[in-house]
């Protein structure tokens, strides 16, 4: 449980921790033991794996006004697909106006994170939607 | 073989009373509650010491908060249980209520809902599984991300979504227990202040605070007390479900309205053309378009062309959120659900005076809790036309 969720690459994207489950296939993110959302199967059957943190946006917007500790408004956040069939939910390091559109290629990179509970993945785009 | 609440005897709403919806103030939560609980006892003509079982449908505003609460009514040894579902909260103590007196375990039961604004941790922050963006996604994220995604599947146009707040709040300016009683034009929804994507201040419903009560009966209670049965509004139809998994590319809330509410409508045996009312979870207004067309009242993504068209008006082919909605009404939380079903039976009765929408016969209750959960219930009544 204690695992981080991204890790920098020597290359290329950063790595994501999602999770599978070894009873029936399922994948998930953020990795966790307690329980496959699918079937059931908890503890040594969940299985954490590192997948580049590479996909598409499936919705993206800026977010103007926010008082919760850790993070200023304005940023941008995205619902991102992962080419490894998993949605994560994170913030994407361009301009609030203009959120990235449907089928937005990006790629994420670890940054430095300071001192807040958000977690150092920052999504850039890549490339002009397919 | 489990059974459905149609299968069980008749259940029906007999007293509906209200404390209307308000900003955070410092009135206790105990008088909001009462003076709720008070006006459906009122509206039934029976006394507290006919109801044999209450649910208090809270969220947040203090651990056992029925107790203290109702006792001012008379001590009477009456059965309290505090139900928490989130935003679902009340939708969730009202279908309580409905289940007990049609199982027979009670004649006569009380769903009250009442909160305050209190912020209180949700059960992801404390599940111990850890999130990219810990406390960084509200709920208007959340949706204003479900709006971007709407748009562009659909084509749809933040002036589109915007005429939601405008209809809803509109409904809501001719409501006395409404918190947003003022008429907004569409200008005026667009040029707010922008909060997240294109939601503005007035895409998003108030949380205030307020109560709402429901008193529901069996037909020997109704026969036993003298209740007029010619105001009875039958509860037709009740599910309650949890978000399953669906494809990535789903709008979750929306998949678990439609699975839902097709649940509702075939316990009763009806179709969405046979809906006049519909009260639903339009916390933002994109919400109203896709869970109208997850309830089968429009195609995908139609529901910005019908709400165009006055469709969704009071008057319309079906009023969507005549009470003004969450977006108009309020949204206080452990209030709302029940308080949709006091505007359901209020127009079901003919009674809803300047916002009565013609000839309503049947009506659905849709509330979503965080989680997500669904809660809804389908009633009628069978006055004809």
């Amino acid at each position: 449980m204690s695992m981080p969720l991204v890790e920098a690459a020597a290359s290329g994207p950063a790595q994501i921790r999602i999770g599978r489950c070894g009873a029936c296939g399922h994948r998930y993110f953020p990795f966790q033991p307690l329980g496959c959302e699918r079937c059931g199967a908890h503890g040594a059957t969940q299985s954490p794996i590192l997948v580049p943190a590479r996909g598409s946006v499936l919705a993206a917007v800026g977010v103007w006004k926010h008082r919760s500790p850790g993070i200023e408004a304005p940023f941008q956040v995205a619902d991102v697909l992962l080419d490894a069939g998993v949605k994560v939910r994170a913030l994407i390091d361009a301009d609030p106006c203009r959120p990235a559109t449907l089928g937005t290629p990006v790629s994420g990179i670890v940054v430095q994170a300071g001192d807040t509970p958000v977690a150092p993945l920052r999504f850039t785009v890549v490339g002009e939607r397919a | 073989m489990s059974r459905t609440l149609n299968d069980l005897r008749p259940v029906h709403v007999v007293g509906i009373g209200l404390h209307p919806y308000q900003a955070p103030g410092t009135q206790p939560y105990t008088e909001l509650g009462l003076t709720a609980v008070r006006a459906a006892l009122d509206d039934a003509g029976i006394g507290w010491p006919e109801v044999e079982t209450a649910f208090v449908g809270t969220a947040l505003v203090a651990a056992a908060s029925g107790r203290p609460m109702l006792r001012h009514l008379g001590a009477t040894g009456t059965s309290i249980t505090h139900v928490e579902n989130a935003s679902a909260s009340g939708s969730s103590a009202f279908r309580q209520a409905c289940l007990e007196v049609a199982c027979g375990v009670a004649e006569v039961a009380l769903a009250v809902g009442v909160d305050k604004p209190e912020m209180r941790p949700d059960g992801f922050s404390r599940a111990g599984v850890p999130d990219l963006l810990p406390g960084v996604v509200s709920p208007m994220t959340h949706f204003a991300l479900l709006a971007q995604s709407y748009m562009e599947r659909y084509g749809a146009t933040p002036e589109q979504l915007a005429a939601v707040a405008v209809k809803n709040i509109g409904n809501a300016a001719r409501n006395p227990c409404a918190q947003r009683r003022q008429p907004v034009t569409l200008a005026e929804v667009l040029d707010g202040k922008p909060l997240s994507g294109v939601l503005t201040r007035m895409q998003c419903c108030p949380v205030g605070e307020g109560a709402a009560a429901v008193i529901v009966a069996s037909e020997d209670a109704i026969a036993r007390l003298g209740i007029d049965l010619r105001r009875a509004v039958r509860v037709e139809a009740s599910v309650s479900m949890s978000e399953g998994l669906y494809e990535p590319t789903a709008f979750p809330d929306a998949e678990l309205t439609r699975l839902a509410v097709a649940g509702l409508l075939r316990q009763s045996g009806r179709k969405p053309a046979d809906l006049d009312i519909v009260e639903v979870h339009d916390a933002f207004t994109v919400e109203e378009l896709v869970y109208a067309e997850a309830i089968g009242l429009a195609a995908p993504g139609e529901a910005a062309r019908a709400v165009a068209a006055g469709e969704f008006d009071i008057g319309g082919r079906c009023a969507v959120s005549p009470s003004g909605g969450l977006l108009g009404m309020g949204h206080p939380i452990g209030p709302t659900g029940v308080g949709q079903i006091v505007e359901i039976a209020r127009q079901l009765r003919g009674e809803a005076g300047p916002r009565q929408h013609p000839n309503a016969r049947v009506g659905l209750a849709h509330m979503l809790g965080l989680g997500s959960v669904c809660v809804a219930h389908l009633l009628s009544v069978d006055r004809q036309a």
